[in-house]
């Protein structure tokens, strides 16, 4: 009986390669075609980001906005992939957005601006490949992004290690606080900027029993400890709990029942992203809010109100932006955003277009992108964002600027909840001293 | 205790414990019947998510999705089933396994193609929203539903197997196919209806989950792993264990959150680990290993080529030279890339000893590639920066969990052996994140610049040195392996994978020699960690995810299996093919996955007998005309003198 002969594994090898041949090249045609936008993010979705897909910059991984051959490389690191992909497309958009606009306006110092993204997955060790890849692959003067802390963490390590400029859009203290570098400038609110707006008000209005819970990686702990301390410098208070969830988990029941059974009067969330909208749709299937009020630093995010809707109305939030802020600047930026985007902005498209902006303020001040003439100039820029005046410190390169908190409440302008402001803290007030930081080049 | 608490954590246990059911009972199933552990399971159960979000969507209504999802998730299995799996089953079952996780990557990036990568929303339907008072608590309404939906569900699911027709043949069929078949039932076409089933299953999971948890294309990946153990505790091809075990895992990991906090990630693998080695049967199972599938055997043996061969030398020249056209050519981010695919190929390497020589599927190796990089970050920022030093602990460390590991495993085979490997990596995986304080937890370790020696005189942070260094060990790594199988205790290896038996008649003690092999392919694989977190100079717990053992499975089957250096090749493509697709399109996963499944069936000794059949035919065109015989070194020693 014949065996499974030469000739027949010949033949199946054969196959195999015309098979895989004609799969690899129309792999690469299609997606070389489509012009690097196989990503498909910006296009045929029902996720929250945009409404119309009136965008100009395709999705995908390419050069996002300007031209070939321009002088100045942005590189900028997206979480395209996993629980904050929401959060990463409105950034690109405000990022590109700067760009257009500088480039509108003559560019920086005359030479054209281009930006490269890429997607970290928001996994540290991704980020800092594709960190690597921006500054020696696409010769990136500059880098921008992360959202998730830790990825910033690690990002700021080696962008320090090369020496490029580097504005993280994260909130864990730590970032400008004892792991400060010379080259981190860092726009972002702060854990601590927020924790100490938002805790002794929350203490004061809701009680000072309090539950705290929070996703257990850079920013969520940073979170934690920095409402903790805020609450007990604000007076007597009692953690009735703490627990930690896995960044990413899916599924709070067991942690919303305990907060449930228990007799905290608020609660906590250090929770971001899809997290924090999961939580919210949880909880109100188990009628959490009606009995322990939730607060968090962040569900004030456009994303998160959108996408848990109903569930996040009635609960508070600190505001790092707000699209219905009332400011003439605020209003321009709404204005310019909705005309290229087609739809409004939220706190990491207000991040992202900042950092862009100030940066450039820095580049022409210092007639130059070296990274040593940037880290001069840019303490020196004073700059008003649609969130207020802002500059970056000296002492620790952390901006200052006022914080809000505020209840969400019921849709006004836009189909998504909008948000009462019920108390700003100023700037001064916002941030801890210089010398308390922990700080030191 | 809190009353309320706990009855709250027991209804929230058994809600999982319903949909781990759901996933649970049509793996059992497909592997009752075909020996299968189908990896893309999770990927079925997202589909079905997605798909219910979308008829959701379309049709605005949620009992439509219920019904009309579950349907297309099923026909989709079926016809995954038909094109691939259908046209193998003469094959070894433990390439149908590899295969089914090419299919899981291949669906996982067509539902991100199509709905995009960011979580999507699924809202529940109306009268089932907010909470309903239980006595003293409030319940959401659509977990009460859940619970009982999925029960339901269930019911029918063995009523169809304890009751019907179909569920006698397919009872039959996990039993003895062969005696089905003579009894004149066309046994394949119920692999194919069986596939069908269990996709459908998988398929109301998904919409059932979808309003409640996460629906992300990343959900299918965190509950397989959770369905895996559920079939092993239960029984493999038990539906009743399948009950039992999640129900049990349901409740162990809701209570679990609450009461043990420390241990949450733990419990799962340490109950699967301990139904392995004391009942591997499962609590409720009877199946029995079949002899077929307890190890990966290929009647076609290629051997290693000596590394003085003149192909391979030609290689190693071209490679010298490589950094001497940074900045004319490419940018030194290319020649990083380069020590990249060396550490990879050393990764695959390491795996080939185990699975390629001695035929034990190991899907835990990531295990060895993360214990060595974190143990070479821990040593340099903690004790000293070397290199040297550093690697040989990781080594060292690497070799002593392997042999640990590979002395609980070994007398398990085939897919238990598999699932232990992933057990054991997975527990690593979850030390590495909880064990905030010496690993960073999910932040990971920032490691400084990396001394070779120390003393200031090799720096490894540079990226020209590092990657001659790293060209070097591959080279070294390589030459080693292929000396060691060679000798005396290498050539038992190889006969234990042909045939154990017949070694153990000779006189040797099998388990030994395997638990050697295994301790030395555990201490290759700490060396390519040390080599990642120099390289990286960052090391986090996303080495050691079960996923990373997957990709070293196809970087070295898609080079071939066996034969030392076709899973360096295969390493050394895989990061080319990942990094230079990820450039192009978002979805390269799915063309990976598609190459391993082409590669499984039409070359399953991967690029390398590709490359042996180009030569051949290069070779009959050329009509030179003779045996492949003719270049001695070229062509592998045949068995039983078969013409090629």
């Amino acid at each position: 009986m014949p065996r499974n002969t030469g000739s027949d594994r010949g033949d199946s090898r054969r196959t195999f390669l015309r098979v895989a041949g004609a799969a690899g090249a129309v792999a690469l045609a299609g997606c070389a075609g489509g012009g690097g936008g196989g990503s498909g993010d910006g296009d045929a979705e029902t996720d929250a980001s945009g409404g119309g897909s009136t965008e100009t910059d395709a999705g995908g991984t390419a050069t996002d906005a300007g031209s070939e051959g321009a002088d100045i490389t942005l590189g900028a690191l997206y979480p395209l992939t996993g629980p904050y992909g929401g959060l990463a497309q409105l950034m690109r958009q405000g990022n590109n957005l700067a760009v257009a606009q500088i480039n509108e306006s003559g560019g920086i110092n005359g030479s054209e601006v281009e930006i490269v993204g890429e997607d970290t997955q928001a996994d540290p060790q991704t980020g800092n490949q594709k960190a690597r890849k921006l500054v020696e692959d696409d010769d990136a003067d500059v880098l921008f992004g992360a959202i998730s802390s830790a990825v910033g963490a690690a990002v700021a390590g080696y962008a320090a290690e090369v020496n490029v400029p580097y504005y993280p859009v994260v909130a864990a203290d730590q970032i400008t606080g004892e792991n400060c570098r010379r080259t981190t400038f860092r726009y972002t609110t702060r854990a601590t900027q927020m924790a100490t707006s938002g805790a002794p008000w929350a203490v004061d209005r809701f009680g000072t029993n309090f539950w705290i819970h929070n996703a257990d990686y850079l920013w969520g702990n940073s979170v934690a400890t920095a409402w903790e301390r805020e609450a007990r410098n604000a007076g007597e208070v009692n953690v009735v709990g703490n627990t930690t969830s896995q960044l990413g988990a899916s599924d709070f029941s067991s942690y919303i029942s305990e907060i449930a059974a228990s007799d905290a009067e608020w609660v906590l969330t250090g929770l971001n992203g899809g997290d924090a909208v999961n939580f919210l749709k949880q909880a109100q299937s188990y009628g959490l809010k009606n009995n322990t009020t939730i607060v968090s630093p962040v569900n004030s995010f456009q994303f998160i109100r959108r996408a848990a809707g109903e569930a996040a109305i009635g609960t508070f939030a600190s505001i790092r932006y707000f699209e219905g802020f009332d400011s003439e600047v605020n209003r321009q930026f709404v204005s310019d955003f909705t005309d290229m985007h087609g739809s409004a902005p939220d706190a990491f498209a207000h991040d992202g277009w900042t950092n862009v902006q100030m940066y450039a303020l820095a580049a022409e001040q210092a007639g130059s992108t070296d990274t040593d003439a940037i880290i001069d100039a840019q303490p020196g820029i004073e700059f008003e964002a649609p969130m207020g005046s802002t500059r970056y410190r000296e002492c620790d390169h952390q901006a200052v600027h006022p914080v809000s908190i505020g209840e969400i409440v019921e849709p006004a302008d836009y189909e998504w909840p909008s948000m009462d402001v019920l108390q700003t803290v100023s700037s001064e007030d916002a941030i801890l001293p210089c010398s308390d930081v922990g700080c030191e080049f | 205790m809190n009353l309320n608490l706990l009855a709250l954590q027991l209804l929230n246990g058994i809600a999982l414990g319903v949909l781990y059911l759901l996933i649970a009972s049509g793996l059992s199933v497909i592997f009752g019947m075909t020996d299968i552990i189908n990896f893309g399971h999770g990927a079925l159960y997202m589909l079905g998510a997605y798909v219910g979000l979308s008829v959701f969507n379309f049709a605005g209504s949620f009992w439509v999705a219920l019904i009309v999802a579950p349907l297309i998730v099923g026909v989709v299995g079926g016809i995954l089933e038909r094109f691939t799996l259908h046209r193998i089953y003469d094959r070894d079952p433990l390439y149908h396994i590899i295969l089914t996780f090419g299919l899981a990557l291949m669906i996982a990036d067509g539902v991100e193609a199509i709905w995009g990568k960011g979580p999507q929303q699924f809202s529940s339907p109306e009268i089932l929203s907010g909470a309903m008072a239980l006595g003293p608590i409030f319940y959401p309404r659509y977990k009460l539903f859940l619970i009982g939906a999925g029960a339901a569900v269930a019911l029918g699911i063995w009523l169809l197997f304890e009751r019907t027709d179909f569920g006698l043949i397919v009872r039959a069929g996990a039993q003895s196919p062969d005696t089905v078949r003579i009894m004149g039932v066309n046994i394949s076409n119920y692999f194919t209806l069986v596939f069908v089933l269990a996709s459908a299953l998988a398929g109301v999971a998904g919409v059932l989950a979808g309003p409640f948890l996460n629906v992300t294309p990343t959900m299918g990946d965190s509950i397989l792993i959770v369905a895996f153990i559920t079939v092993v505790v239960g029984g493999l091809g038990s539906f009743r264990g399948s009950v039992v075990a999640a129900l049990l895992i349901g409740l162990l990991q809701s209570l679990g959150t609450v009461f043990l906090p420390q241990l949450t990630g733990f419990t799962i693998y340490i109950l699967m680990i301990a139904v392995l080695l004391i009942r591997p049967q499962g609590l409720l199972g009877e199946y029995e290993v079949r002899s077929e599938s307890t190890k990966v055997t290929f009647s076609e043996i290629i051997n290693p080529v000596p590394i003085t061969d003149r192909r391979v030398l030609g290689l190693i020249a071209v490679l010298a030279v490589v950094p001497l056209g940074i900045d004319t050519f490419y940018s030194s981010f290319f020649v990083g890339l380069l020590s990249l695919m060396f550490i990879w190929a050393i990764l695959a390497l390491s795996l080939d000893i185990v699975m390629g020589y001695m035929g034990l599927l190991s899907f835990g190796h990531a295990a060895f590639f993360g214990i060595g990089a974190y143990v070479t970050g821990l040593t340099i920022l903690n004790v000293y920066n070397s290199f040297l030093l550093a690697a040989i602990i990781a080594i060292v460390l690497s070799a002593i969990v392997a042999y640990v590991i590979g002395a609980l495993s070994i007398r398990l085979s085939g897919v238990f052996f598999a699932m232990i490997t992933l057990a054991f990596a997975q527990m690593f995986y979850q030390l590495a994140l909880t064990w905030n304080d010496v690993t960073g937890g999910s932040d990971g370790l920032s490691i400084p610049a990396i001394e070779l020696f120390g003393l200031g005189l090799v720096d490894l942070g540079d990226t020209v040195i590092f990657y001659y260094f790293s060209l070097l060990v591959a080279l070294g790594v390589y030459a080693g392996a292929v000396q060691f199988l060679d000798s005396p205790f290498g050539r038992i290896v190889t006969a234990i994978r042909e045939s154990e038996r017949r070694v153990s008649f000779l006189g040797y003690n099998t388990n030994t020699f395997k638990r050697r092999a295994f301790a030395i392919s555990g201490a290759i694989g700490g060396l390519a960690g040390a080599l990642l977190a120099a390289y990286q100079t960052f090391v986090s717990p996303s080495s050691l995810f079960w996923v990373v053992s997957g990709d070293v499975v196809i970087a070295m089957m898609f080079g071939g299996m066996g034969t030392l250096f076709g899973p360096m090749i295969g390493g050394a493509a895989f990061v080319a093919l990942s990094e230079i697709l990820s450039s192009y399109t978002d979805q390269w996963r799915f063309v990976l996955g598609l190459l391993l499944v082409l590669t499984i069936m039409a070359a399953p000794r991967g690029l390398v007998t590709v490359y042996q059949s180009l030569v051949d035919q290069v070779r009959d065109r050329t009509g030179s005309g003779g045996s492949p015989t003719a270049a001695p070194e070229q062509t592998p020693a045949r068995d039983g003198g078969e013409p090629e």
